[in-house]
């Protein structure tokens, strides 16, 4: 317990310490709220506030797990580690539970900035589904940057790879643009992507609204997605 | 006891051997060296006794355990500095040595290792601001947060001025006077020969001699070194005929001499020179060293 939690503080203190990734994570979705809010008025500015949290989900996993992963990796932090009788489990546990911590941040500030700035209002009976909907996605997402760091053999490829998977998801998914908006051929590849799901989600517990898909049948697809990728980060996943 | 015993030890990467059938034994109290150039097997041997790499074949019992089921009991009595340190970038020197007693039953307290390793003034920098040298004392201070029994240190030295060098000999000195093993992996002659109660000189994956290092040099040489820099346009061959000389070994720009009659040849060389004209520059007699040795097994020098 007392190597865990000392893990994560060190997994904390890392993130925290390191600009670029904290600007990536926390700073950016919050400026493309406030860059949507400046473009359109009233309602739809909240409207762009669940997709903006999507997205920073999205990118909390393409460049806030994969990236550290790997540098561990190349710099041999994690093989040091293995000389200590460090459980690897609670090494993963702390990296897993630090970005957990990051995506629910992530959710308050964007939530709160809503709230007070474009007067969203979520529907009170929403909470609950809502806080769950944030953390499955958030694993999902997190777990996609795992998955990422073990395909990627350095920094650079990481950081491709993570492009790769970061711009369809960012463009099709109906987070910045209406599905209905995109030509017929992008509907399966939309389909076909977790953040579609949350997307669609977050859209419906914040505002209230209905969606694309019935909400059970979102979360049912991010809970498969979640054991796929989750067993393919650890098929693919590597200590060195 | 042994602390550590290593029988036909095997490893290779693709079509590479990088460990070739090693065996040794290393004696609980002792400390013990592996001296050989760079790519000799040296880290990969003991990174398969430390648990960190499956040796392809071969047996290694660690402080009278085995790594499998025992690995964890293992890393809890052993220290281990990595030839690349592996530290957290963005942590503090304090930090990090607080982080790794977390990991360990029992620990020592951080003040007594950042003294230790002379780390007072840079406890609050990050490991990435610190210099190569002082990046591996700190990896040194993690190695001993458990108060290891065994130590294991991957060139410990590399990347450090003379004085910093000095000052981890001693600490290494201090760890034997306590008790501790420890292993040490080297490609400096002056380090084995300083530190070592015994080397294990090893070379493409094999130990080519192991001993104590006076020993292993007067097993090797009865002669002594007379060195010097090489003149141009001499035949070495005719340096052989000087009264006494038993080898002549020329290697980057400088001739040794081996000699068993010291007085006779130094005179037969100033004769030599004086005839021939040429200067003796940089002209030294000493005792042949594990360097020689090296040189002699393997006809190449340790750093190249």
């Amino acid at each position: 317990m007392n190597a865990l939690l000392s893990m994560y503080t060190a997994t904390a203190r890392e993130y925290l310490r390191d600009r670029t990734a904290l600007l990536l994570t926390m700073l950016l979705p919050l400026l493309m709220a406030g860059f949507f809010g400046l473009i359109f008025k009233g309602d739809q500015r909240a409207a762009y506030v669940p997709g903006m949290l999507g997205l920073g989900f999205l990118w909390l996993g393409v460049f806030g797990v994969a990236p550290p992963l790997v540098q561990m990796r190349e710099q041999q932090v994690l093989r040091r580690l293995g000389a200590t009788p460090l459980p690897r489990t609670t090494l993963l546990g702390a990296q897993i539970g630090w970005r957990l911590t990051t995506g629910l941040l992530q959710a308050v500030v964007l939530v709160v900035f809503g709230i007070l700035v474009y007067g969203m209002q979520i529907p009170k009976g929403n909470w609950p589904l809502l806080t769950a909907a944030v953390v499955l996605g958030g694993m999902v997402m997190i777990t996609i940057g795992f998955l990422l760091a073990g395909l990627g053999k350095t920094n650079e490829s990481v950081i491709a790879l993570g492009q790769l998977v970061q711009f369809p998801m960012m463009f099709l998914s109906g987070t910045l643009f209406p599905l209905d908006m995109l030509p017929a051929f992008v509907s399966p590849i939309a389909k076909a992507m977790p953040l579609t799901y949350l997307s669609d989600a977050l859209k419906q517990l914040m505002l209230g609204t209905t969606g694309l898909f019935p909400l059970w049948a979102d979360f049912a697809v991010m809970g498969g997605a979640l054991v796929v990728l989750g067993a393919l980060a650890v098929r693919f996943f590597r200590w060195e | 006891m042994n602390a550590i015993e290593v029988r036909n030890l095997r490893k290779t990467y693709g079509t590479h051997t990088a460990v070739d059938g090693i065996s040794f034994t290393v004696a609980a109290g002792e400390i013990y060296g592996m001296l050989g150039p760079n790519g000799a097997g040296k880290t990969t041997t003991v990174e398969c006794i430390e648990g960190l790499r499956q040796p392809d074949s071969g047996d290694v019992q660690v402080l009278g355990m085995t790594h499998g089921r025992q690995t964890a009991a293992i890393k809890a009595r052993m220290g281990v500095g990595l030839q690349t340190t592996g530290l957290f970038p963005k942590l503090t020197v304090r930090e990090i040595i607080n982080l790794y007693a977390t990991f360990f039953p029992r620990s020592l307290p951080t003040s007594d290792l950042i003294e230790l390793v002379g780390l007072k003034e840079k406890v609050n920098a990050y490991s990435a601001q610190l210099s190569g040298g002082q990046k591996q004392r700190l990896a040194i201070a993690l190695a001993l947060v458990n108060d290891p029994d065994l130590v294991f240190l991957d060139e410990p030295t590399t990347a450090m001025d003379p004085a910093a060098r000095r000052s981890v000999w001693d600490l290494v000195l201090d760890l034997k006077a306590r008790g501790k093993t420890v292993v040490l992996t080297t490609h400096y002659m002056e380090e084995a020969a300083h530190l070592c109660d015994r080397v294990a000189v090893v070379d493409r994956g094999r130990i080519i001699a192991e001993g104590r290092p006076d020993d292993l040099v007067r097993d090797h040489f009865a002669e002594t070194a007379i060195e010097f820099s090489t003149p141009r346009g001499v035949a070495l061959d005719r340096l052989m005929e000087l009264a006494g000389v038993n080898r002549v070994m020329e290697e980057n720009g400088s001739t040794t001499l081996l000699s068993t009659e010291v007085p006779e040849t130094v005179a037969a060389l100033l004769a030599f020179a004086k005839a021939q004209q040429f200067r003796l520059d940089r002209f030294t007699v000493r005792n042949a060293t594990l360097e020689d040795l090296f040189l002699r097994l393997t006809g190449r020098r340790i750093r190249e």
